[in-house]
């Protein structure tokens, strides 16, 4: 080969990488990953041209309260789905936190601050039980959460025979139901562990052995990654934020209610997939599920303030989450 | 986890195993191989398909565990060996199938698991983008270290996982088949990276099943088969018929051998006509006019990122925007779809087995018959004696290594995966066989065996194209080569008496784009 040849070639491996990476921000990968944030604020627009009853300072807040939930949820679902795993359980983890949070305080007359300490303590051993079979025995989460979800409801059930615990002290119904200046304490605390978990998977090791291990999980082990305490670590967190939901739906509702909170799993998967976290693992972001969540939100918000009926409500749902993972599935090509 | 016991190294090896001893199940992989590795010099470690190779050098780099043996390295005996340990030792891998995760910018892969942290424990971008970018520079790879792993194309991932190797201490360098996917202006590059690790006295060691490669580049080889090591030399007392020799303990033949069919007696069974592509709204392939005869071999050259896969995709409807003609066997195919394809007689074998090739948790058998069930059930009930002929004939004619057809694909050996890809499309005896890569990590033996199946398979009146990198490849299969560059065809060049298929000829319309035929 000649000089001028040689030259020639390195070049046009050059321009080569450079023109890709051009192509890979193109307008339509702009839309489809920040898509989920533009249909937000559509459906915003919408319904405020409909009714003017949306966009007041009272309903946002009532929005933002509603979902919050949800919201925290989908942070550790998020987190479990990204690993490649799921997370089935987090609905009647919630009830039964509920149900521990309430017993402790109005039967066993404990202080405030350590019924919320047992009944997340309770989260996260069920969340540590979920991560070390999976990890350590190769069980597909699917199975080992269904498992968890019948215990912890069962659990919930037996403990008051299925009746709900009511008599909760004031002060612990703040939680719910109090604000802070004008804003809900289930909103502050939302945002604070929103702010704490965007922080972790942006900027820790331990943020990026997430979406390693679900990215493929043979070739993080190979980098020296311990996959099991990772994953253990990735449904305890799922486990807690469970168990911190069940504590707000108690104070907000001032009873623990063991058949609480099912199908609040769906909600957070749900919130994920509209996020764009890919339930094969490895890929989306969490931001996108706490946005997905809020859309949720909105999104029953608009139809109720608008008037239509609960069973529709469920087909426009299905729709929306639908359309979602066509967008997605689209990225891909 | 080191035992501080000394071994004598007398000449300074840098690794020593000892017998070696593996075994999966009932397969005995490695059966007492020793193995030497030296200073600053590059070690070529070539073999049949299923031979050991990649067994022996994942227990070095601690990703599997050896049954027996020892391993010591500079001196001193590996205890416990793992992955992680054996990196803090300098043992860096890049694996057989390339293993970067595509979600991850090129930083992140190459600081995977070794990730440097700010003073309060947080991930450092900004060093680890400077570091990757001066480890990149160092072997002259211009792929900046923000761009995503998943659109690189193999050749730049290759060079990626020699880039991540080189974080940290580096003082064994494991490559596993690199250049099985790369084209001769990748290799070269690689040469020059290996050449540089010799001057800063790291240690190599090198699989391929391209032997003239293995004569240019390194220093030694050791032949293994069956488990063990056959013979090991000095690069320079050994040539290429011997190490073939050695390897499989018989001469090979492999040349070009013409059709027995006479020119006049052969009908187009296989055209395209105008086929354009569109990605991302540019351009991808423009006017591709091909057309293959029965009992015809046409090859198909280009340089990575020529758009010869795309073509096949894009006739397979699997791009986004398309419009063109296929006509086979006469008849025109009404949809770009795969189903309509294949209904008319087309067999695709695609260039990457993992992802378009095999069910890797299936059987060898079920994945050879995946294609034909169809063909050999009756009411949906699978033929079990014509099934079991077929998955039999296969294997031996294409010497599949396996103790048995019910073994998963995955747990085989590189070379055999790629033939089991091979079986299950020969198996439909399509009208069209469309080869992407045809031989891809497999040995010369066997190479030799499934040139002569696909010629024979031409003599019979199957119009096949093949799509290969490898110019010998081309050389000793096709009857003549369509030459592409940047998504157009920029030449064809046939085999006459005039002897314009010539390596030189190929090359120049490949880089440079003229025809002057
Ligand atoms: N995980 C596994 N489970 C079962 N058998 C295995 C496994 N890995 C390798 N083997 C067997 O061990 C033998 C040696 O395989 P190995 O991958 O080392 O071959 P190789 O020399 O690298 O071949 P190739 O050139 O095809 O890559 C093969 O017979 C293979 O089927
Ligand atoms: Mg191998």
């Amino acid at each position: 080969m000649s000089k001028a040849k040689k030259d020639k070639l390195s070049k046009a491996f050059t321009i080569e990488t450079a023109d890709k990476e051009k192509a890979h921000f193109s307008l339509s990968k702009h839309l489809l990953n920040f898509g989920i944030l533009y249909l937000l604020l559509l459906l915003c627009l919408i319904t405020s041209l409909l009714t003017d009853k949306f966009l007041t300072t009272t309903n946002i807040i009532n929005i933002i309260r509603q979902g919050s939930t949800v919201i925290i949820l989908s942070l550790g679902m998020g987190i479990v789905i990204i690993t490649g795993g799921i997370d089935l359980s987090v609905g009647a983890l919630s009830a039964l936190s509920a149900i521990i949070v309430s017993g402790a305080l109005a039967n066993w007359k404990f202080s405030i601050p350590l019924a919320i300490g047992c009944s997340l303590l309770v989260g996260l051993l069920f969340g540590l039980f979920n991560g070390i079979i999976v990890a350590r025995f190769r069980i597909s989460p699917m199975i080992v959460t269904l498992a968890s979800l019948n215990a912890a409801r069962g659990i919930a059930l037996l403990y008051n025979d299925g009746a709900q615990i009511v008599g909760l002290p004031d002060a612990f119904t703040q939680i719910g139901r109090g604000y802070i200046a004008f804003i809900p304490v289930p909103v502050i605390i939302m945002l604070v562990l929103v702010a704490i978990v965007y922080f972790v998977m942006t900027y820790t090791v331990f943020g990026k052995y997430l979406y390693a291990i679900g990215g493929n999980e043979e070739v993080a082990r190979l980098a020296g990654i311990s996959v099991k305490k990772i994953k253990a670590a990735a449904y305890s967190i799922c486990g807690i934020g469970a168990a911190l939901v069940g504590v707000i739906y108690a104070a907000r509702l001032n009873m623990g209610d063991p058949t609480m909170g099912s199908g609040l799993e769906l909600d957070a998967i749900s919130s994920a997939v509209l996020g764009g976290i890919n339930l094969y693992g490895g890929q989306g972001k969490i931001l996108g599920a706490v946005i997905g969540a809020l859309l949720i939100s909105v999104l029953s918000n608009s139809l109720n303030l608008i008037g239509i009926s609960s069973f529709w409500q469920l087909v426009v749902k299905a729709a929306v989450l639908v359309g979602a993972a066509l967008i997605y599935t689209r990225k891909n090509v | 986890m080191v035992a501080g016991k000394k071994v004598e190294t007398a000449d300074g090896n840098i690794v020593e195993m000892y017998s070696i001893h593996k075994r999966f199940g009932g397969v005995v992989a490695l059966n007492g191989v020793s193995f030497k590795l030296a200073k600053s010099e590059v070690h070529g470690l070539i073999g049949e398909n299923g031979a050991g190779k990649t067994t022996l050098m994942k227990i070095l780099s601690g990703a599997t565990e050896q049954d027996s043996g020892n391993i010591s390295i500079n001196g001193k005996i590996v205890k416990n060996p793992n992955p992680y340990y054996l990196r803090t030792l300098g043992v860096q891998i890049v694996h057989q199938e390339l293993s970067l995760l595509p979600h991850m910018t090129v930083a992140e892969n190459m600081f995977l698991g070794k990730e440097l942290r700010t003073k309060s424990g947080l991930i450092d971008k900004e060093r680890m983008y400077i570091e990757s970018k001066h480890v990149l520079d160092e072997i002259e790879v211009s792929i900046s270290p923000n761009t995503m792993v998943e659109i690189l194309s193999t050749a730049q991932k290759q060079l990626v996982e020699i880039a991540k190797s080189m974080i940290g201490d580096l003082k064994v360098l494991i490559l596993d088949e690199p250049t099985s996917s790369l084209t001769d202006k990748e290799i070269f590059h690689l040469k020059k990276i290996l050449d540089m690790f010799k001057i800063k006295g790291v240690s190599v060691v090198l699989i391929s099943h391209k032997l003239n490669e293995v004569k240019d580049m390194c220093d030694k080889v050791t032949v293994m088969r069956d488990g063990k090591v056959v013979h090991t030399c000095c690069i320079d007392a050994i040539d290429i018929q011997d190490m073939v020799n050695y390897m499989v303990g018989r001469n090979v033949n492999d040349t070009y051998v013409p059709p027995v069919l006479d020119e006049c007696s052969k009908k187009i069974v296989f055209e395209l006509k105008g086929i354009n592509s569109y990605v991302f709204g540019e351009v991808e392939l423009k006017d591709i006019n091909i057309n293959v005869r029965a009992g015809e071999i046409v090859g198909m050259f280009g340089l990575i990122g020529s758009g010869r896969t795309e073509i096949i995709k894009t006739i397979y409807g699997l791009r986004r925007k398309q419009s063109g003609t296929v006509i086979i066997d006469g008849v025109k195919v009404k949809k770009l779809l795969p189903s309509k394809i294949i209904e008319q007689g087309v067999s695709w074998v695609p260039e990457d087995r993992r992802k378009d090739g095999l069910c890797l948790e299936m059987s060898i058998k079920n994945n050879i018959g995946l294609a034909v069930f169809g063909e050999i059930s009756k009411c949906g009930f699978v033929n079990m004696a014509k099934h079991k002929g077929i998955v039999n004939d296969y294997m031996n004619r294409l010497a599949i290594k396996a103790p048995n057809s019910k073994m998963n694909v995955g747990s085989l050996s590189g070379g055999n995966q790629q033939k089991v890809v091979l079986a299950k499309w020969l198996a439909v005896r399509p009208k069209v066989l469309i080869l992407d890569e045809p031989t891809r990590g497999i040995d010369v033996g066997s190479k030799a065996e499934i040139h002569s199946l696909i010629r024979k398979l031409r003599d019979e009146g199957m119009a096949i194209l093949v799509i290969s990198s490898e110019l010998p490849e081309l050389f000793v299969l096709s009857d003549r080569v369509i030459v592409m560059k940047d998504g157009v065809i920029t030449g064809r060049v046939m085999r006459d008496g005039t002897g314009m298929l010539t390596e030189e000829n190929i090359m120049r319309i490949a880089t440079i784009g003229v025809n002057k035929v």
